[in-house]
């Protein structure tokens, strides 16, 4: 059981021994912490499912502090996907195609589920479905529920990020949490938890404030850090649950080194001529990070459905005022199914990532028309036209799978790439 | 049998009767609201004196307009043969747009149409996935916000009183399709199966009215016996989404069996479930759409609580049929998501059923011909 996971924790302590035993000084120290809030955060995941302890579910994040003041412990299933499973994704793709799901789609919400099915991820208790995301993500924990026998709920999200949007997910949030607390013994309830989860707000809301700073030290040129550590800049959806004294270490340390990068003009990519926008992913498997490094290009942000709420072009769960007054507890977590960019309008995403360009002096857009991504793929065009039109950079498209290699062709990626970067020299 | 042979000759060239009909709207100084989704409650639009017209693309075989906003493999074939009608100018008699986010395409056709100003008027509503009272009012929230923006862009006034009636008239038109349908549980039915479908979908261009009178006089030619041309053995019930191309349904008829049910967007989802006439009509419409009507796959609660499922396997008892046949849009990832749980309970419940992935447009006869025979064969 959880061979896998027994994998990633002894891959993360081997890093961790090799830090510890000669530091690379081009790399970031605070990487040990941080591969040890991995390895804490999956054994704690298998004691917690050993131990019989309630587990929940979720792919919206909330689950991270809202189901921890409850008392259950959180995993985000697509998250862990992304970090866990990839070197794996053959061999749980089948098992998914085999309970009947798409070979072709959305790999790190297909993968969770196959990987409960073969028991390589801890079942949970109950699972909280919703709709911030996207098609995949909103039925991933449904199908999830539904294969372990579970409780779910699922909170339905308008992808219009309004005042009376988010009333409409606040409510439906009271309802939840009145629901798992009747049906998942062992759950508190929420007039139990609600101060409880405010100092869990207030702390991972000075953790993400320097995510942030992170993010404005990225925007200097040259860029301070290597590709492949831009490309893995940390979310808070996966700490651990008794491991918030060292999160906070860490997010604090990793900053700290990012700005004494700055400082230093230390090139995070030797030689740094262009800068570029990563939209949506960079297939996992390929090499296009240090293909990039190798032309001088920097991949100074990633965009994804959270960063523009990250960084602050758009604003997140932890920025105050938002509506013009201050909002509860609930509502604050509420607000956390508003952030994702990728949930909402087209015009929303084109303008988030013009403004993320903007804010990154970017040359160039990268974008991964990955396939099963149904927020994206049909979206590509209204950012690269809008970049184009608003900041004259263009847009090399191109198609790949997130996590499955199969039809995986390294020298059409790189003549695609060298094309479109000897046309943008 | 002429009023059933008329409306299924408009139907057979059905691009001809759109625009021959849209045409004669226009001429009489009406305007045509193009309508993306079967959740968006049409009545409003009636009410307001515009015509609603359900968004079918013209199903070309290449795609290469919408192709350079979005890649056509790996997304829902529907709304990429939509787009590719609008890019094409197919739309242009058309006033304004409204759609849902049935899916996360369909809110992509709301962002292109959109970005591209294909009609002047554009407009997009939250689609709740839910069906409690939370959903329902945030579908009247909807449905608010809608009346309030056509009767701005427009220049109109929704009264109470307008609404009902097109309600009325709506229900109307439900109280006869579900007339229509019933006939079909009989053991030699009255219709064929891609019958039954272009007279569900003549409500996609033909105005309301106009079409409550012709189905009015089909249902009394039915009812004066007639039968229909040759017997079939095996009763299929068809389930999917949005398929409009009455030959899929042909395809099937042909190869042995009769097409006595549909469980689909385009037919009986469209017209299930009337508006209950009393109370608050925005009120009323919300309920409809989110409660009332039958629930597709996109419904968090369709594989279970008497949702879509359940009601596919009672229609599959009601109309005595002997298999199911799911014709599943490629990359239609809301339908393709739920598949294990139709295999799983069709395995439950000892139902024979068949999956096909199928295009938009009618395509690769002979491949879905020699599963679907050998699928019949096998009952």
């Amino acid at each position: 059981m959880f061979e896998i996971y027994k994998k990633h924790i002894a891959k993360m302590e081997s890093r961790i021994s090799k830090i510890e035993a000669s530091p690379d000084p081009t790399k970031l120290l605070s990487n040990k912490l941080r591969y040890e809030l991995e390895r804490d955060k999956m054994l704690e995941e298998i004691h917690a499912f050993e131990g019989g302890q309630l587990i929940g579910h979720s792919v919206c994040g909330i689950g991270a502090r809202l189901f921890v003041a409850m008392g259950a412990h959180y995993i985000h299933p697509s998250i862990t996907a992304d970090s866990v499973f990839s070197p794996y994704a053959r061999q749980l793709l089948d098992i998914g195609v085999k309970l009947g799901f798409p070979e072709r789609g959305c790999e790190r919400t297909i993968l969770p589920i196959a990987a409960i099915a073969d028991k390589q991820m801890p079942p949970p208790s109950f699972t909280v479905a919703t709709t911030d995301s996207c098609d995949w993500m909103a039925h991933e924990c449904e199908a999830i529920a539904r294969m372990v026998g579970c409780p779910s709920y699922t909170i339905d999200t308008s992808p219009i990020h309004d005042e009376k949007g988010l009333n409409y997910i606040t409510d439906q949030m009271y309802e939840m949490v009145d629901y798992l607390h009747k049906k998942v013994p062992g759950l508190r309830s929420f007039a139990d938890s609600e101060e409880d989860l405010a100092v869990l707000q207030e702390r991972y809301g000075k953790m993400f404030g320097h995510i942030r700073e992170v993010y404005k030290f990225m925007m200097h040129v040259p860029s301070p850090l290597p590709n492949g550590e831009t490309f893995r800049i940390p979310w808070l959806d996966r700490l651990p649950k008794n491991g918030l004294d060292k999160s906070e270490t860490y997010f604090r340390m990793f900053r700290d080194e990012v700005g004494e990068r700055v400082v230093k003009k230390i090139e995070g990519v030797p030689g740094e001529r262009l800068r570029i926008m990563l939209a949506v992913s960079g297939p996992f498997y390929s090499d296009l990070l240090k293909y990039l490094e190798k032309r001088q290009i920097a991949m100074v942000v990633v965009y994804n459905g959270l960063v523009p709420s990250y960084v602050g072009v758009a604003p997140s769960m932890f920025d105050k005022n938002v509506f013009g007054r201050k909002l509860s507890p609930m509502e604050v977590e509420a607000r956390r199914q508003q952030d994702i960019s990728w949930g909402s309008m087209g015009e929303i995403w084109a303008e988030h990532g013009v403004r993320l360009c903007q804010a990154f002096q970017c040359d160039a857009i990268l974008y991964l028309l990955q396939s099963g991504c149904t927020p994206t793929l049909g979206t590509w065009k209204l950012l690269a036209e809008k970049a184009e039109k608003e900041l004259g950079i263009p847009t090399l498209a191109y198609d790949g799978r997130m996590m499955i290699s199969d039809e995986y062709d390294e020298k059409k990626l790189h003549d695609l790439v060298d094309i479109f970067f000897e046309m943008k020299s | 049998m002429n009023q059933l042979r008329k409306l299924l000759s408009l139907s057979a060239d059905e691009k001809k009767s759109r625009v021959q009909i849209a045409k004669q709207c226009k001429d009489q100084g009406r305007k045509i609201i193009g309508v993306g989704c079967s959740h968006v409650p049409e009545e409003l639009i009636h009410a307001a004196g515009l015509i609603p017209w359900r968004l079918t693309g013209v199903k070309r075989s290449n795609l290469t307009k919408v192709a350079e906003y979005r890649p056509i493999t790996w997304t829902e074939p529907y709304v990429n043969h939509v787009l590719e009608s609008a890019f094409c100018g197919d739309y242009d008699y058309l006033d304004g747009m409204v759609c849902t986010n049935w899916n996360d395409d369909r809110r992509q056709l709301y962002d292109i149409w959109n970005r591209m100003k294909f009609t002047p008027f554009v407009h997009f509503m939250h689609l709740p996935r839910n069906a409690n009272k939370l959903a329902v009012d945030e579908y009247m929230r909807q449905i608010n916000i809608l009346k309030n923006e056509i009767e701005k862009y427009f220049k109109v006034t929704i009264t109470d009183s307008a609404l009902w009636e097109s309600i009325n008239l709506y229900n109307k038109w439900r109280e006869l399709m579900m007339e229509i349908y019933g006939m079909r549980t009989q053991e030699v039915p009255v219709l064929s199966g891609e019958e039954a479908m272009r007279i569900s979908t003549a409500s996609f261009f033909m105005p309301m009215n106009e079409l409550v009178k012709e189905l009015e006089l089909i249902i009394a030619e039915l009812k004066n016996g007639r039968k229909s041309t040759s017997s079939r053995e095996k009763r299929i019930i068809v389930t999917g989404d949005f398929i409009d191309d009455p030959k899929f349904i042909n395809l099937i008829e042909k190869s042995g069996a009769l097409v006595v049910m549909d469980d689909l967007e385009t037919t009986s989802r469209n017209f299930w479930g009337e508006v209950e006439v009393n109370g608050d009509p925005i009120y009323a419409l919300a309920h409809r759409y989110i409660v009332k009507r039958v629930p597709g796959p996109r419904a968090f609660f369709w594989g279970h609580n008497g949702g879509g499922l359940d009601q596919l396997i009672k229609w599959y008892r009601e109309y005595k049929c002997d298999g199911i046949i799911e014709l599943a849009l490629r990359d239609s990832f809301a339908r393709l998501f739920v598949r294990p749980q139709l295999t799983k309970r069709l395995a439950l419940e000892n139902i024979p059923g068949l999956n096909l992935d199928i295009e938009y447009n009618y395509d690769r006869e002979e491949q879905l011909r020699t599963r679907i025979e050998a699928f019949i064969e096998s009952l």
